[in-house]
């Protein structure tokens, strides 16, 4: 009866246009954590800060506050804000953990509306938002709901070449030496898909994005499950059936299981019904290792940004089925480079999304780019040398070593694949700065996001 | 590819950039334009353009002929002033050379009238190109120069250094504020204060221009009332927004003003017009004063709202553009009060 009555509570804040299901998208280390972290805290902070001066409700004084509230769906672990923030602010400051699991936060913003029908109501308005932090990982098995195993194994040996197929040997080895149509064998087949989840880790570990199923690299409950041992297969075709209780037709099962059990499950409970969505995209790290792990990445995001829904929502259709209407794309770690080079960063996200954005362009929605940071790690300023002023940034690395740095050009366009034999790009990671006590964690662009994002919605 | 920076590491301690560097823009857009994705490219370009309302400002040309009469004929002046004067000492011809001070003097009166007006009208010219300055630098995306612009803007229009809301803008800035963020917080936080005492008084003039047609018995008298309200809302629009005006720059600004209100957007005339007609209409059925008087106010209103976006020096964004309809509410309850008892 209580559950019934929360959701007909639900209804009515999305029949009212008073709540937002904000989906955060990004690959695994694009700074999901951090951005909801930081979101929460800017948002938390507004009543006593003026720290999103690019938030027209914000900078207009007209939210009143904002506050967590306890979310609807209680078989999600709410977000661990609190230990992300006790990250951030111990000494020194660490990024938050990146997430293993699904976790859920609900914020509760309370504006002045600027809408006389809101007004007539009350003088206050409350905007209901939603943000569902998930392992990027995670979001990579999104595709494998359009595919079969046979189709699905063509695809992940479709892309067996150059760095891939070097670090797939091992398991190769293993697969071609077993005969699928043998009796099924539980132990050759956890062998082998060890193998496999081994060069997936690999592929991760060499900047490599597109890894699939991502399960297999982060299990979450599931480590050790039967039906995580399973992998892609060579010469399938759709008609010939497999032979019974044989090795491949085990392997389809476990396949089939996986699609329905695990990633149907995590789509219909979080991916389905979403407003807003802002993709977080990493340019840098890609930057490091090369032209390979630029253009995964590119298709690993491309492939993501078909699984969500997306057009014009009207009153009808953000009751009963939601799609998103706005998307953000933002290049996250702005502060990894000195300010001048943030339109560069911009116009390289621009390529490294182009296949998303002529997917998305096609239903009509609002889309945009921006470089922002979640949490600043650095600051930046200029040295005076010889040659005249040099713009730098300053901040402490990883390795605890505080370093005054011009971390160097961003490109406008992806170099050629050979550039990165003569040249290398080397943009160093930084801890986040310290915090001053009970103050907001300063940011970069962060107000024009949420802006973007809900800025309509406080009206 | 190769034009590209590598990573320096420096051992000098990092210095605060400065803020007040003077600004050279002409020279500092050329060198910023590396920097600026081309155009066919940014699709977000596209967006900015069109959040920016689109005025219509006086061309600028350069009238030689005009400028070489006028140096030819002071020249000669000068040399015959010159020469008499010598004649006069020469041929001690006292009266003539009283004569002749007393002229010069009264010409001197009237070159500083001239050159005031010739300033005054130069300060125009120079507050347009700031709005052209500002739309191109919201344009393009570049870093560094928002700051000085505004502040500059700032000193202009005669805002003070200490009231809250420019502090308030000053604290919020970031180095990592791009030009089109600043020029935004900027817009938002200290125009909009000069945006509400100009809508303030945008919709004073157009309720009174609104009234006294609606009252007065007599249509000339009408004629120049409004045309008398009309010019001191400029005025005080002018003085508000710290632009200094002359009589021919007041005349330039007028004719400016008139353009635009001719040439406005295709969609906002259809929109504000069907409203204005209507309410005229409504209020022409209870009585034709009121309807004229209507229409007068309404109409002062959109001159009003012109002027003010000529004279602002940052371009309309599009979200905080003052509209017809929260002044023709006004002018409607003022009338109605007026005329229907």
């Amino acid at each position: 009866m209580k559950r019934i009555g929360q959701e007909m509570t639900d209804l009515l804040h999305r029949g009212l246009d008073s709540h937002v299901r904000l989906a955060v998208t990004g690959l695994s280390r694009a700074g999901k954590t951090a951005f909801i972290s930081s979101v929460v805290n800017q948002l938390l902070h507004t009543s006593t800060h003026d720290n999103l001066p690019l938030l027209a409700a914000a900078r207009d004084k007209r939210i009143v506050g904002a506050k967590r509230v306890p979310q609807t769906n209680l078989m999600v672990p709410r977000f661990a804000y609190d230990e992300a923030m006790e990250q951030l602010t111990s000494t020194p400051p660490q990024w938050p953990v990146p997430t293993r699991d699904v976790s859920e936060i609900r914020l509760a913003i309370k504006y002045h509306s600027t809408r006389r029908t809101r007004k007539l109501i009350s003088s206050t308005s409350t905007l209901y938002l939603d943000i569902i932090d998930y392992p990027g990982e995670w979001l990579l098995d999104l595709p494998l709901l359009d595919l079969d195993f046979a189709s699905w194994s063509k695809q992940q040996f479709n892309a067996l070449h150059g760095l891939r197929a070097e670090l797939a040997k091992p398991w190769l080895a293993e697969l071609d030496a077993l005969n699928l149509d043998d009796e099924a064998n539980e132990k050759t087949l956890a062998h082998i898909a060890a193998l496999y989840t081994d060069y997936l880790h690999q592929c991760k570990a060499q900047g490599l994005h597109w890894v699939q199923p991502g399960r297999f690299v982060l299990p979450g409950e599931l480590d050790g499950a039967p039906v995580l041992q399973f992998f892609p297969c060579r010469y399938l075709n759709d008609d010939n059936k497999p032979v019974k209780h044989s090795m491949l037709a085990l392997l389809k099962q476990r396949y089939e299981e996986y699609q329905n059990k695990v990633v149907k499950a995590f789509y219909k409970h979080h991916f389905a019904t979403f407003d807003r969505q802002i993709v977080l995209v990493d340019c840098l790290s890609p930057l490091n290792q090369g032209y390979e792990s630029f253009m995964d990445m590119r298709s690993a995001i491309d492939q993501i940004m078909q699984s969500f829904r997306y057009g014009r929502s009207g009153m009808l259709s953000r009751l009963f089925a939601p799609k998103i209407d706005k998307v953000l794309f933002a290049a996250t770690k702005a502060d990894h480079v000195t300010p001048d080079q943030h339109a560069s960063m911009v116009s390289l996200l621009q390529q490294m999304i182009h296949p998303a954005w002529q997917h998305a362009a096609y239903e009509n929605i609002d889309m945009s780019c921006i470089s922002m940071a979640s949490v600043r790690a650095t600051q930046s300023g200029h040295i005076d040398t010889p040659q005249g002023k040099i713009a730098a940034i300053q901040g402490t690395t990883e390795e605890g070593q505080t370093i005054t740095v011009y971390p160097g050009d961003v490109p406008q366009k992806l170099p050629h694949a050979d550039y990165w034999q003569q040249h290398r790009f080397e943009f160093s990671s930084f801890r986040p700065a310290p915090l001053e006590s009970d103050a907001p964690c300063k940011h970069i662009r962060l107000d024009r996001a949420l802006e973007t994002l809900i800025g309509d919605k406080l009206k | 590819m190769s034009e590209l920076k590598t990573k320096q590491v420096f051992s000098q301690p990092l210095q605060a950039d400065e803020t007040h560097v003077e600004l050279n823009a002409q020279q500092q857009f050329s060198a910023q334009q590396t920097f600026v994705p081309s155009v066919s490219e940014e699709e977000t370009t596209g967006d900015v353009e069109s959040q920016l309302e689109q005025v219509i400002r006086p061309a600028r040309r350069r009238k030689w002929g005009v400028v070489s009469v006028l140096t030819a004929f002071s020249g000669l002046v000068v040399w015959q002033a010159v020469d008499s004067v010598f004649s006069a000492i020469q041929s001690a011809d006292w009266l003539s050379l009283g004569w002749a001070g007393f002229v010069s003097l009264l010409a001197g009166f009237g070159i500083t009238a001239l050159g005031r007006e010739w300033w005054r009208l130069r300060q125009l010219r120079q507050h347009f190109s700031v709005q052209e300055q500002a739309e191109a630098l919201i344009e393009q995306d570049a870093v560094g120069q928002g700051r000085v612009f505004c502040e500059q803007i700032a000193r202009q229009s005669g805002i003070e250094a200490h009231s809250p809301a420019y502090t308030r803008w000053l604290n919020s800035l970031e180095h990592t504020h791009s030009d089109a963020d600043v020029l935004e917080m900027y817009d938002a936080m200290v125009l909009s204060e000069q945006d509400k005492q100009a809508t303030k008084l945008v919709s004073q003039y157009s309720t009174q221009a609104a009234a006294l047609v609606a009252i007065s018995p007599l249509a000339l008298a009408d004629m120049l009332l409004v045309a008398w309200r009309n010019f001191s809302m400029i005025d005080q629009l002018a003085d508000l927004y710290g632009v200094e005006l002359g009589y021919w720059s007041r005349l330039k600004l007028f004719k400016a003003v008139l353009v635009n209100m001719a040439a406005a957007g295709a969609s906002e005339v259809a929109i504000d017009a069907g409203m204005d007609l209507l309410s005229m209409d409504l209020a022409g059925k209870v009585s034709a004063r009121a309807g004229q008087g209507l229409g007068v106010g309404i109409l002062t209103a959109r001159l009003g709202l012109k002027a003010m976006s000529l004279l602002r020096p940052l371009p309309w964004h599009k979200e905080r553009a003052v509209r017809l309809s929260a002044i023709r509410k006004q002018i409607v309850a003022k009338v109605t009060a007026l005329t229907v008892r």
